[in-house]
Order: C-alpha cells, then sequence, then structure tokens
C-alpha cells in the first residue's frame, strides 16, 4: 500500500516538469528585432527614433545631450565663444578633451556612428521590406540616405583636416551594412565620396517621392540639399555648392531683425529649414543646449555655473545698430558679453527648440561660393539682401574679391554665433585660433593661440575603438 | 545505543566501585534533564538520568572524571570529588554535533563536508542596523561588506570568497526556509530569524547550483520548542549620530578668506601682473568679485590686508554662524519592539511573531519604518504526514533624503556642507546687519544664494530640499511558504515545498517646487508602481538507510521557479500646492509608462550522500537547470560537486590523545553557475519603444547574444574542523574559486554603434585564498563564562583570461583600472604624482616616452594632460579582513562586543581630491592644504593654491589611499535577573540592556569610509549609522 508513496513521490517529480514553452519568456516593454525589420512602417520607427537620439541625454554627464552638444563643443574649439567659468565643457574649451582618452572624442564619436549603425539597418533592409505605398519606400530611404550622409560629414569633419590637401590622409571607418566587426580607416577621399554619393542617391529619390515631409526633424529635399551645400564648400566645388544652397533655401527667406529677436527657441516662430522640437516630456533639463548657452534659463548659464559669452573682439567687429549687437548685453554684468540671441527664458524654456539649419546660412554659402567664382556682384546682392533685415537701415555692399569674401566670412561668423559652425570653419579655412585680444581668460581658456596645423583640431580616434577594432591599431592614431 | 550503555554499566557493578549521585539541571528553566548520558572517562562504564534529571553510577576508585552529554547541551566533564555530583547544563553554542542547516534540509555538522558559517539570530538581533546585510560586517570568514549608504534601511553589498563577477551581479543567493528570497533584507526582522548560514564552497552550495556561484545564504526562521508556550517581548529605544566624521575641513571663516585670497593672489601673479599689483587685486576683488559673502564688519576689500595676506585684525565676530556643519544634522530616535509567541507539543509546533522599528537616521528625511509579522506553524496530521505553513508580512517604508547614485549632486546634503566655504549660511542674513530674514510668519528663511550670488552651488540648498523634497518608497512584503512532508516505506520521505512571495512597492518621488533642480518647472513628480512575484516549487525525495556502519543518502528532486514584475510610471511637473506630491495636485503631464516581464528557472538534481561509521563520509551532487534568460539551445547548465571528509578524532588511534575533542579534515569540488545579469531576456535583440514628434520611434536598447550561457565557478575548499583542550575551535579552509567564462560586458568597438557591448562569455578569473574562525573559550566556572572569537580572510584576485578583442600580453585599461593577466581586476591605472616643483609650487606628474631601442624616457610635467597614464600595481582589493569578537558573562551581567578590520588595498579617496584643489569660489578646503607651497613653504608634497587651476589637484595616484579600518561594530552591556527575582515575579526570563552600534571607527584619513563599494570607489555617502539603546528583554 505505501509503496505507491513512492510511485506518486518519484511520478510527481517529473510530472510537474514543465514543457519547453516555460522557460519561454517575452518583454513588454521592448520589441525584438524581426518584428520590425521587416516592414517599411516598422523602419520608419527605427528612422524617429534615430531622430529621438539626436536629443536625447545619452549619459548622467550634463554635457551629452545629441548633435546640439558637438554643436556646441565646436564652437567652443573656436574663439569668438567665451567661457566664463571651468565647468562642464571646461575641458572642451581648453583643448583638453580630444585624446584618446578624452570623453568628448568618444562621445562624438558614438554619438554619429550610432546613428549610422541604425541607418544602415534602414538602407540595407528597405528594399525588402513590406510597404503597400512604394512612395513611401523611397522617402524613407531618401532621408536614411541624406541623414547618413550629413553623420559622414559630422565625423570627418571632427576626426581629420578638412578635404582639400588631405585628400589620402586615413578619415574615419566607413560601414554601409549593419555588422558587429570593426572596419579600418577609409582615406578621407574615400569618406566624402560615400558622402557624395549618399546624397546624389538622396536627391533623385527626393524628386521621385516628392512627399512633404511629416515634421520640421525629418529631412526633405531642401534639408539634403543644404547637406550637400555644406560637404560642396568644404570639397571646394563652388558651381555645386552655390547650386545645392540655391535648392536648399528655395522656398524660405531671410528671417527678419524682428524674427531674429525671437530666441531661436520655437521653430513655428522662426525660419528654419531643419530643426528637432523638443517637448516638455523629452527636455533634457540641464543637461541641455538652452541649459548651458542661455542665461535667462536657469541651467549652467543661468545660475552661472558657466556662463557662454560672446567674445569681445567679435562684439567689436559687429557694426553698432545691427540686431546681433543689440542682443549681447554688456550691462547684466560688467564685463562680461551675454548673448541674448538663444533667449528661451520667455517662452520655452528648457523646452526650447534646435535649429540645425536656415536659410540664411545657405545664402552665406551661395554668397561665398560666387565671390570664389568672381561673381561679386550676385556675391554682393546676397550679402545684401542678408544685412538689410539686419540692420536698421539698408546697406550698401562694395566691396569685392578678397575683401569681399573677408565681408562674407566675418558675416558667418555674426550671423551663425553659436550654431556650430566654429571649428569647422576655422578647420576648413586653415586660420587657426587666435583668444588673445579678447576677453578669453587665461585661467579658463589654457589655450589662447593655436596654429591651423594644430593636431589638437583633430579629435583623436577613442581608445574604446582601438581596443575593441582589430583593423584599428595605435599606429593608426591620429597625433 | 544509549541503553546499552545503560547495561553494560550494570554488569560491571562487582569491581571495586563507589557510588554517585546527582542531578542535571538546565541552566534555561532549573528543570531536571532527562536523558542526559553520564560515563566514566576512558571506560565504558556509563548510565543514563531518569525523567527527573536524577541519576546514580558506581564508578571504579581509580576512576577520575564523569563526562555529562547530551545533544543539543555542552558536553560536561567533572571531577570524582564526594558522592553527590550536581550539574547544571547549557545549551551548546560552539558545539560539535550541532544540527545545520543546509541545502534543501539539515545535517549533522560532523559529517558535513562542506564550508559554511552560521550567525545565531539573536547575535543579529543585538545588531541595530534596519537591514541585516549591514549586521554581516566582521562576523563571518569569508564574507566581505560594502556599504554604500548608512541610510536606515539600505543595503549593504555582499560578496562571498572575493570578486564573482565583473559585469554580472556577485551577490549571494538568499535562501529563506528552504526557497530562494529574491526581496530586500530590510523587510526580515531579525528577531524572527534562528540563524543565517552562510554556505561557502562547492559542497555545500552545488546544490543551489545554478545560481549558487556567489554563494549561499541562508536564512531559517525560528519555530516552537517543545515545551511550554514562551512569550518574548523586547523593546529597545535609541539615538542615532554620525559614526564616520567630516573631513577636517576649514572650518574658520578668516582662515578660509586668507587662503582664497592667496589662490586668487597666485592667478593674478601666474598671468602676468606685479607683485603688489596682484596682491591689491586679490584684496579689493575677494568678496565683490569671487566669494560675494562677507561675514565679517569691515569692508569688501580690507577683509584680508593686501600688505600681508592676514585677516584684518578688526574682522571680529561673525555677522552670522557657521551653520552648515551642524543645522542639517539632527540626532534622531530610533525605536524597535518585538513580540513574540512560540509553543510546541508533540505534533504541532507554532511561532508567531508582530514587531515595529522606527528609525530616524540623523538627517531629516531619510526615516525607516518596518511593520512585520510572522505566523509558522507545523503540524504531524499522522505519524508519515507533516505540513506546516510561514506566512510572513511586513510593511517597509523608507524615505531617502539622498539616492547612492547621485553623490556628486549639491541636493547630497554630506557633499554639500563638506565642500560649502565656511562663510555661508544655511538661512538667510542680512549681509549689512547679519540679522535673520525672516518670513511673513517669522520663520527663518533659506538661503538659496539668490539675493548676494553666493557663486557656489547657486540656487542649491540641500536642507531646504530635504525638507521640502520627498523620496518615499513604500513596499508590502508578503512571503509565504508551505510544504508537506510524507514519511513511507521507513526510508522514503517526500516533500514538497511551494513558496509565493509579492513584493508591492509605491514609489513617490517629490522635487519641490521652492527651489534646488525642479524650481523652474514648478516642481517634479514621479510615481512608480512595481508588483513583483516570485513563484518557486520543488520536491524533494528523500531515501536514508543504515547498513551496519553505513548509512546511505539520496535525494532527487526538481524545482521550478518564475519571476514577474509588473511595473508602471507616472512623470509630472508644475504642482500647485507646493507641499502635496499627488498627481492631482499637478498640471503639466511628462511621461506615463508601464511594463510586465518574466523570468523562470527550472532545475533536476539529485545529491548522494554515505557515510561510513560517523568517521569518513563522501557526497556527490548533480544539478541540471535552465534559465529563460538564456537561447533555448544553450539554456540548459549542468553542475556538480564532490566532497568528503574524515573525522580523524574517531579513529581508534587518536583514543589517548586527550587534548583533541574533534579533528576532521574535508575537501570539495565543483561548479556552481550564475545567470544574473540584469536583464531577463539576454538573446534578443531589443528595441525600446519610444516617441518623437508625435511618432512612434524605436531605439536598439539591447544587443541580444544567442550564444550566452551560464557563468560557471570551480570552487576547491581544503579545510580543517577541530576542537582543543576543550577551550578551542578553530575552523580553516583553503579555497580557490575560478570563474570560468564570465558573463561580461564585453564592449564593440565604438563605431558599430550602441548599445556599444554585448553580452559574452569571454573572461576567467581566480580566486585563491584562505579564512579562518577561532573559538577561545577564556574563562569558564559555574558563574563566569568568557568566550572571544576571531576571523580573517585574504584572498587573491588574479585576471586569467581577458576579452578576444583585448591585447593578451600588455592587458587593457578598464576606467581607472588595467587589465591584465595575473593582475587583479581591480588594479589603479592612473598619473604618476611626483611632488611638487619647489621654485613655483605646480604639481609634478610623470611623463614617459618610450624611445626607439624601446627604453623609456621620463620627465616630469605640470598638467595631467600632458602626463603619462601608469600602472600603480595597487589595488582595491584588501590584503586581509575579519573581525574579532567577545562574551562575558559573569553573575547575571553579559558584556560583549563585536569589531570588523580591514588591511590592505586602495581606495580613491576623491572626497578629498575636491577639497584640495586650487581654489574655487565658495568651495572649501581641507586643513591640509595649510602645507601648501609658498615661498615660505617650498619643500611640500602639497602644491600652491592657484584660483580654478584644475591640475593643482589633478587626477593621479595620490588620491589613493590605504583602505585599512578597524570598526568597533556592536558593544553590549546587559544584566539578567537571577531566577529568584523571575519566581517572585512569575516571569522565566528579564535583562536589561544598552547596545550601541558602530561606536569608532578609524582609517588612513579622518572622514573617509574605505568601505563603500568593493572597487574602490569612494564619495560624500550618508555616514554609517551610530546608535545607543536601552533595552528591555523579557520572557514569559
Amino acid at each position: 500500500m505505501k509503496k505507491i508513496f513512492l510511485y506518486i513521490g518519484i511520478l510527481s517529480i517529473f510530472a510537474v516538469s514543465c514543457d519547453d514553452s516555460y522557460l519561454e519568456t517575452n518583454p513588454t516593454n521592448q520589441v525584438t528585432n524581426q518584428v520590425i525589420l521587416t516592414t517599411i512602417d516598422g523602419l520608419q520607427t527605427i528612422f524617429d527614433g534615430v531622430l529621438r537620439d539626436m536629443r536625447y541625454q545619452h549619459s548622467s554627464m550634463h554635457s551629452q545631450f545629441g548633435v546640439k552638444s558637438a554643436d556646441l563643443v565646436s564652437d567652443l574649439m573656436g574663439e569668438d565663444m567665451v567661457v566664463e567659468k571651468f565647468n562642464w565643457f571646461g575641458a572642451d574649451y581648453r583643448f583638453e578633451d580630444h585624446g584618446a582618452k578624452g570623453y568628448r572624442s568618444a562621445y562624438n564619436w558614438t554619438l554619429f556612428y550610432r546613428m549610422i549603425f541604425n541607418l544602415n539597418e534602414i538602407i540595407n533592409h528597405i528594399d525588402n521590406a513590406a510597404t503597400e505605398n512604394e512612395v513611401q519606400r523611397k522617402h524613407l530611404k531618401a532621408q536614411a540616405l541624406a541623414l547618413r550622409a550629413w553623420s559622414y560629414f559630422q565625423l570627418i569633419q571632427l576626426y581629420q583636416f578638412t578635404y582639400i590637401g588631405n585628400e589620402d590622409a586615413p578619415g574615419v571607418p566607413v560601414y554601409t551594412e549593419a555588422t558587429i566587426t570593426g572596419n579600418s580607416r577609409s582615406s578621407v577621399s574615400l569618406v566624402y565620396g560615400q558622402i557624395t554619393d549618399d546624397l546624389d542617391e538622396a536627391v533623385l529619390l527626393f524628386e521621385e517621392s516628392n512627399l512633404s515631409r511629416r515634421h520640421i526633424s525629418n529631412l526633405n529635399i531642401n534639408v539634403a540639399k543644404g547637406i550637400y551645400a555644406r560637404v560642396a564648400l568644404v570639397m571646394g566645388e563652388w558651381e555645386l555648392a552655390a547650386e545645392m544652397a540655391l535648392g536648399a533655401r528655395e522656398g524660405y527667406t531671410v528671417m527678419t531683425a524682428e524674427e531674429y529677436s525671437t530666441g531661436f527657441d520655437d521653430y513655428t516662430q522662426q525660419n528654419w529649414i531643419w530643426g528637432l522640437e523638443v517637448n516638455a516630456e523629452q527636455s533634457t533639463t540641464f543637461a541641455s543646449w538652452v541649459s548651458h548657452v542661455d542665461w535667462s534659463v536657469g541651467g549652467y548659464a543661468g545660475y552661472g555655473l558657466s556662463r557662454k559669452s560672446v567674445s569681445s573682439e567679435l562684439f567689436n567687429l559687429i557694426a553698432d545698430g545691427d540686431v546681433r549687437k543689440e542682443l549681447i548685453d554688456t550691462t547684466f554684468i560688467s564685463g562680461t558679453f551675454r548673448p541674448n540671441k538663444f533667449l528661451a527664458g520667455g517662452d520655452k524654456g528648457f523646452n526650447a527648440d534646435l535649429v540645425l539649419m536656415r536659410p540664411e546660412e545657405m545664402l552665406l554659402i551661395e554668397a561665398e561660393a560666387l565671390v570664389r567664382l568672381n561673381e561679386d556682384d550676385k556675391s554682393q546682392a546676397l550679402l545684401k539682401q542678408l544685412r538689410d533685415q539686419r540692420m536698421p537701415e539698408p546697406v550698401v555692399v562694395n566691396a569685392t574679391g578678397e575683401p569681399l569674401l573677408e565681408e562674407i566670412l566675418l558675416e558667418r561668423r555674426i550671423e551663425l554665433w553659436g550654431e556650430g559652425f566654429g571649428l569647422t570653419d576655422i578647420k576648413r579655412l586653415k586660420r587657426g585660433i587666435d583668444r588673445t585680444n579678447s576677453n578669453h581668460k587665461p585661467a579658463v581658456a589654457g589655450i589662447m593661440v593655436l596654429d591651423a596645423g594644430s593636431p589638437l583640431f583633430n579629435f583623436q580616434i577613442p581608445q574604446l575603438e582601438i581596443d575593441s577594432n582589430p583593423n584599428i591599431s595605435e599606429a593608426d592614431q591620429n597625433p | 545505543m544509549l541503553l546499552s550503555i545503560a547495561f553494560v554499566g550494570m554488569l560491571t557493578v562487582e569491581a571495586q566501585v563507589s557510588r554517585v549521585t546527582g542531578t542535571i539541571t538546565s541552566n534555561e528553566d532549573g528543570n531536571g534533564i532527562p536523558g542526559v548520558s553520564v560515563v566514566v572517562r576512558g571506560t565504558t562504564l556509563g548510565t543514563i538520568t531518569n525523567i527527573d534529571g536524577e541519576y546514580q553510577i558506581d564508578v571504579p576508585n581509580d576512576a577520575e572524571t564523569l563526562i555529562f552529554s547530551f545533544v543539543g547541551m555542552r558536553t560536561v566533564e567533572r571531577a570524582i570529588e564526594g558522592s553527590v555530583i550536581d550539574v547544571q547544563m547549557e545549551t551548546e553554542t560552539i558545539g560539535v554535533d550541532e544540527v545545520m542547516v543546509v541545502a534543501y534540509g539539515t545535517t549533522k555538522k560532523s559529517s558535513f563536508t562542506g564550508s559554511a558559517s552560521t550567525v545565531k539570530g539573536e547575535k543579529l538581533a543585538q545588531i541595530q542596523s534596519s537591514n541585516i546585510s549591514k549586521s554581516l560586517e566582521g562576523n563571518i570568514a569569508g564574507v566581505q561588506i560594502a556599504t554604500n549608504s548608512g541610510q536606515p534601511g539600505d543595503a549593504a553589498s555582499i560578496i562571498v570568497r572575493g570578486i564573482g563577477s565583473i559585469s554580472a551581479e556577485q551577490a549571494p543567493l538568499i535562501v529563506m526556509d528552504g526557497v530562494p528570497y529574491e526581496g530586500s533584507l530590510n523587510s526580515v526582522a531579525p528577531q524572527d530569524i534562528e540563524t543565517l548560514t552562510v554556505l561557502k564552497d562547492a559542497a555545500a552550495n552545488s546544490m543551489y547550483g545554478a545560481r549558487g556561484s556567489n554563494g549561499v545564504i541562508l536564512i531559517t526562521t525560528k519555530k516552537g520548542e517543545v515545551g511550554r508556550t514562551r512569550v518574548d517581548f523586547d523593546a529597545k529605544y535609541g539615538v542615532n549620530s554620525r559614526a564616520v566624521p567630516t573631513y577636517d575641513i576649514i572650518t574658520d571663516a578668516g582662515e578660509y578668506y586668507e587662503m582664497m585670497w592667496e589662490s586668487l593672489r597666485n592667478n593674478f601673479f601666474n598671468s602676468g601682473y606685479g607683485y603688489m599689483e596682484s596682491n591689491y587685486m586679490a584684496s579689493n576683488r575677494l568678496i565683490d568679485n569671487a566669494l560675494y559673502y562677507n561675514v565679517y564688519d569691515v569692508p569688501n576689500n580690507q577683509v584680508v590686508n593686501p600688505l600681508t595676506g592676514k585677516l584684518n585684525p578688526n574682522a571680529g565676530e561673525r555677522k552670522y554662524p557657521e551653520e552648515w556643519t551642524t543645522v542639517p544634522f539632527n540626532q534622531g530616535a530610533r525605536q524597535e519592539y518585538n513580540l513574540n509567541f512560540s509553543g510546541a507539543t508533540e505534533n504541532s509546533s507554532y511561532f508567531s511573531s508582530i514587531g515595529y522599528l522606527g528609525d530616524e537616521g540623523y538627517i531629516a528625511g531619510s526615516d525607516f519604518e518596518r511593520i512585520s509579522a510572522r505566523v509558522k506553524v507545523e503540524q504531524n496530521v499522522t505519524d508519515f504526514f507533516k505540513v506546516g505553513a510561514n506566512l510572513a508580512y511586513s510593511e517597509t517604508t523608507r524615505n531617502t533624503a539622498m539616492n547612492p547614485d547621485g553623490l556628486t549632486n549639491y541636493s547630497n546634503v554630506f557633499m554639500f556642507s563638506q565642500q560649502i566655504a565656511p562663510i555661508y549660511p544655511v538661512y538667510q542674513y542680512d549681509m549689512e546687519t547679519g540679522e535673520p530674514i525672516l518670513d511673513e510668519n517669522g520663520n527663518k528663511t533659506y538661503d538659496f544664494g539668490s539675493t548676494y550670488a553666493r557663486p557656489w552651488a547657486s540656487e542649491q540648498n540641500p536642507v531646504s530640499t530635504m525638507q521640502d523634497n520627498l523620496n518615499e518608497f513604500k513596499t508590502d512584503n508578503i512571503s509565504s511558504r508551505g510544504f508537506m512532508e510524507l514519511t513511507f516505506l521507513k526510508d522514503f520521505r517526500f516533500t514538497a515545498n511551494v513558496a509565493y512571495d509579492v513584493f508591492n512597492s509605491n514609489d513617490t518621488e517629490f522635487d519641490t517646487p521652492n527651489g534646488g533642480d525642479a524650481a523652474n518647472v514648478g516642481g517634479r513628480g514621479y510615481k512608480t508602481t512595481e508588483r513583483y512575484t516570485a513563484i518557486n516549487t520543488n520536491q524533494l525525495l528523500n531515501y536514508n538507510k543504515e547498513f551496519g556502519s553505513n548509512e546511505v543518502t539520496l535525494l532527487l528532486g526538481h524545482e521550478i521557479k518564475k519571476d514577474e514584475t509588473r511595473y508602471m510610471l507616472g512623470h509630472m511637473t508644475n504642482f500647485v500646492n507646493s507641499d502635496n506630491p499627488e498627481f492631482a495636485n499637478a498640471t503639466v503631464y511628462q511621461d506615463l509608462t508601464s511594463y510586465k516581464s518574466e523570468y523562470a528557472l527550472e532545475g533536476y538534481f539529485s545529491r548522494l550522500e554515505y557515510d561510513y561509521n560517523d568517521k569518513y563520509y563522501l557526497s556527490g551532487s548533480f544539478r541540471y537547470d535552465g534559465s529563460s534568460r538564456f537561447a533555448p539551445d544553450v539554456r540548459w547548465g549542468t553542475f556538480w560537486s564532490v566532497g568528503a571528509s574524515w573525522r580523524i578524532s574517531q579513529e581508534d588511534f587518536m583514543l589517548g590523545v586527550d587534548f583533541i575533542d574533534n579533528l576532521k579534515l574535508k575537501a570539495s569540488y565543483g561548479t556552481q553557475g550564475n545567470d544574473n545579469i540584469g536583464t531577463w531576456y539576454a538573446y534578443k535583440d531589443l528595441y525600446e519603444v519610444n516617441r518623437v514628434d508625435g511618432a512612434p520611434a524605436m531605439n536598439l536598447k539591447f544587443r541580444g547574444n544567442d550564444e550566452l550561457t551560464w557563468e560557471k565557478s570551480e570552487n576547491l575548499n581544503v579545510g580543517i574542523e577541530t576542537g582543543l583542550f576543550g577551550k578551542l575551535t578553530l575552523s580553516a579552509d583553503f579555497f580557490t574559486k575560478s570563474i570560468t567564462d564570465m558573463l561580461y560586458q564585453s564592449p564593440l568597438a565604438s563605431s558599430l554603434g550602441n548599445p556599444s557591448f554585448i553580452w559574452r562569455n569571454e573572461m576567467d578569473m581566480k580566486n585563491t585564498g584562505f579564512e579562518f574562525d577561532l573559538g577561545i573559550e577564556m574563562v569558564r566556572t559555574s558563574n563566569v563564562n568568557w568566550t572571544v572569537n576571531l576571523n580573517g580572510t585574504h584572498y587573491k584576485n588574479e585576471l586569467t583570461r581577458l576579452p578576444a578583442s583585448k591585447d593578451q600580453e600588455e592587458g587593457y585599461q578598464a576606467g581607472r583600472f588595467w587589465r591584465k593577466i595575473g593582475g587583479s581586476v581591480y588594479e589603479y591605472y592612473t598619473y604618476e604624482y611626483v611632488g611638487v616643483d619647489p621654485t613655483n609650487g605646480l604639481p609634478l606628474f610623470n611623463s614617459y616616452t618610450e624611445n626607439e631601442d624601446g627604453s623609456e624616457t621620463v620627465e616630469t610635467v605640470n598638467r595631467t594632460s600632458d602626463a603619462t597614464l601608469r600602472q600603480t600595481g595597487k589595488t582595491a582589493i584588501p590584503d586581509f579582513y575579519g573581525g574579532v569578537g567577545s562574551t562575558l558573562n559573569a553573575f547575571g551581567f553579559d558584556f560583549s562586543f563585536q569589531t570588523a578590520y580591514q588591511i590592505g588595498g586602495y581606495v580613491w579617496d576623491s572626497g578629498y581630491q575636491d577639497l584640495m584643489g586650487g581654489g574655487e569660489a565658495g568651495n572649501n578646503w581641507h586643513k591640509d592644504v595649510f602645507k601648501r607651497w609658498n615661498v615660505a613653504n617650498t619643500d611640500t608634497e602639497v602644491p600652491a593654491v592657484i584660483f580654478e587651476n584644475q591640475d593643482i589637484n589633478g587626477t593621479s595616484d595620490r588620491w589613493l589611499t590605504d583602505a585599512s579600518y578597524f570598526n568597533v561594530r556592536n558593544v553590549t552591556l546587559g544584566y539578567t535577573f537571577p531566577s529568584f527575582v523571575n519566581d517572585r515575579l512569575n516571569i522565566r526570563k528579564l535583562r536589561l540592556y544598552v547596545v550601541a552600534d558602530n561606536v569608532f571607527y578609524v582609517s588612513a584619513r579622518k572622514g573617509l569610509d574605505t568601505r563603500q563599494n568593493f572597487d574602490g570607489d569612494t564619495g560624500f555617502n550618508y555616514s554609517a549609522l551610530r546608535t545607543v539603546s536601552f533595552g528591555v528583554a523579557l520572557g514569559l
């Protein structure tokens, strides 16, 4: 009789055993890849994920908040933006974070390569993804290609000197497929080749699809041409640059002085070609563009932990009456040049939108390209078109040749201050920096003068890359 | 057996004998103990006591000693003098034949082949931490504790026998009453605990093979004992203070002004101004351009004399007091009450308890409260069928004034109060008159630095935000355990255990709109609810048979487990009423999300034990487990162990060796696993659903690896257990723990996008060490009993395989560490600080350049950006750690203490680094800055102070500080009233006591707590609590 218990006991050990599905569990807050790589709608969500990532705080460090932190660094490594006190970004300003072990070289690198990885997933899968709308397929592919080109363009400008004269220098690794094996550095010309190939295809696909974009943060044919104009300007392809710049600003007008003064915080109030909207839910608060740059919001600039000023040298170069000079407050704290260009305090606060491309920049690219093509008349007219909107009275532009080029380049510094063109213009123009005759403080700035060829202008390949990529070694490192 | 001894006794009456009689009583209740064996030493003569504890025995005239023994009581030896020998026996504490709790059952300690240490519940209950993980410090050989936060309710991290893993979890598995427990230990009242056992080697924990790699902690709760009903009540009340003091910071305003003046002056001078010009500029700007707050009644530009650099002699009384080192810290109260009833009959037993703990910590908003209840019942239904249930509920409420992850935030008052210069007040004062600025109700107002532009941490005041912010974590912990046990066919036993644990937590995080980080958005609130459930069932079939001198025990088992989390988070801003944290009071929606996730585990196991004549023991176990974390093909892992022990003292040839009471050798080898990597879905690529610009957005959050499988540790243990002279017990073990296929977050080339790592099984590591536990009975008389215990552990950690992508020869940098084969996992890699340049006071660091012939040239540089990172050879892992304790019982008084110590190892003293800078407006200094370089003091290790110069305290090995420490963990003094008082009051027991925790702590630098993290990281953490309480224990 009692034997029966033995049998029950032994049986129960196995009877309670579970079938295989017991150990199959699935998350509900995340989605596995099979679901989203097979349809255009799924790939679209990955693309939107990339757009989200461009304005995301990636670490607990308050200096890593997406593409605008890279833009801020670009200006801090120039001569027109002054740091009042060491804090976040202080090491960037002092050129101390560009090394292999620097946070910034690692962050910029991963920021753009992260975008490239996801864009490659889209580009690799898009031709076979299911959709009932072929136009949508083309439109998404065009956006992915243009954004990939932009990402490589950002990288190559940070990790090597400019295109002209350095075509054969080592550039950055190029991936056109999402993979987990690292590639070696491609030459600068190969990287630019990839960029222009992507842009050519993107422009073509945009023309074929002719869909209007869903949101200011998405790319369209204007944005693709605008990126192309920037690339062509660096490559010295002046005609192409002028043509693309003109195409990029098609449908856009130069902002009036009044619009210019609304604070660069709301894309609906200003005439941007491309920008990123920020909302309350996704604002990165202290770790944000406005926190560091806008003195009117209670962030790093507002609390005085790390204010960014306009350099007094640039201030003095701006004509009196120019709205852009009016927007610099020298009385707030004596000795400081408070920029009110990015004044978000009254409106959006920490939720300020982020500008990536404006028609004024395109106009200046076109003007610069034209003067380099010796078409001074057209160039003068463009410059006047812009300056008439910045000065109280219409202006006369009569310089020609080299002086006209210098006027246009100065105009870029004034018009685009704080928008991320500091380092890239310095490298493109091979000019170096001189912070001495200005309000830069040696104790905070560390470095006051740099020659155009200084290796400090190039970020080094991050150590993590060298450590984990079998195809890049110490010998491949930038000096 | 005992009967046969009695029988032998009767047969030997014929010899020349005398008769001895007596009564054996228990020291606990004075009652006679039946069944005690009484044996004449060196013979087989003996008898047992009758029902009243009385005995009589005829002993040969040449006999000298009688031995009285009883299972569970301490064996007593008495010289034969006179014809009446009465003995009072005590409950065994460090005896040999203890029954101990092991995996899926109990065993005799003598037969155990593994390595395990047990702490009694009483000892845990004596220590006043709100989380028993903190009570283990210094108590158990081989167990190392790191305490990141002294905040009441916060846990300590525990590792067993060294660093267990790099990327995966290294905490031991916690098993409560036979089933894994996933909740926080702060939900368990220590008074409910009978024993806590740490299983350390393969033989001990391989039955928890799948998850036992990091060691296993078995907690057994109390149950009723046969005898009369017992009621115990314990109450204690005390106060908290700070156990680790602040750093030795400047507290005098004048000293701070002078130092800041010098810092400014040096900066101007180095920027090219003349010497006197620099002096005057420093005096003129000290207040008006740098510090803004003048505590003295002298003009701002005359606080420091520009000619001497000294404080103006007219600067007398401060206008307002120094507040930051005192105001935030209050002596909070701690109170704990516990009531339990227990009892048992032959067929049933019960234990029930209710308890309350309230601990206020010693800063506002850091209190912890626990209300707990437990009922445990066991019943023999028939002679072969037994059932039991154990139900526990506790509500824990934890308020955290600071987040242990946010030690560098301005909301951290421990950082803030030490870093802020002693010239800034907590409350607002009128800078002209020094009068406090009051609000309309006449209350003091907090100084956020807005009015007078405090340069350091402007708009921040952690005392205010601590008062107004809320970080409340409320959890219902419901733990239910049930079992049934069938005994059949004489040798078989079948047990089924079911456990269902539910943890419901409801957390509120609220940042006040009144000031601080969330002032701007009108206040910020997060609400989190989480329901975590863990179901665990196992079925065990046990076979036990004796064949003559052979005993065989076989266990077969099956176990399944399923954990589930349901989570919901809401986030809102803009709160209308500034002291109401509820969402009904908020106007701006920020975020709302929820998810559910699951984890499942299944295992089959068996264990075979063999015992020959209580002398030789063998054990072997095998376990086969599957985890839902891994892909189906690689999900199952096999784990096994073998062990053997030899009780030499039972051998015939040891019979004459009197001084050895017990001697056992043991050895074991086996494997355990670890699958605990944080995520429950390791093999799938996972995208997080996000949203942007009104559309769904996906971000790759996790790269799956479908080859990822169990991390395994192979453990070797060789040990000895011995008892000598009846006074000394020693257990010592040598161990190696080799962790292979370590679960490692393998970094990918950064150009491959994000996430930047993929989990791989790709590193190996080895810990080699020894540990010992020594107990000494210093004095033992009928009225005085004094024991001392001592334990220590040494181990060496060594990497034996690096990730495939790394340079195997040279090793690689991993953050602050350098990892190479043969080196330890936490070996520092940093700049070398050489000292101070005597000519200019700048710091010197080594810079190495490699020459073409491979040799190196060293030069010194002033900036870390020009210096070279070097391997220091210094590691965060201590050379030796352990504890010393002692207990003295005399004439009703009891006195005990427990200490913990650590020798060697290095921590990174970043707090000290922050306080030794070149000068930042409003940032304080450590008093070591008085040794700084200046023209009068050029031979020093401390660089000059130069305003805002980042290299003065640049990162280097200068901040690596010896991690040795000594801590008096607990001191207790008590008095137990004698039995005649008890009889008169009709009670069983009455004891009054005073108990103090963390009485004394010393480390290499005052203010530095070296116990914070296993990797040597330190910060301005919530310092450990010193608690002094008075208590009463009453037993009926």
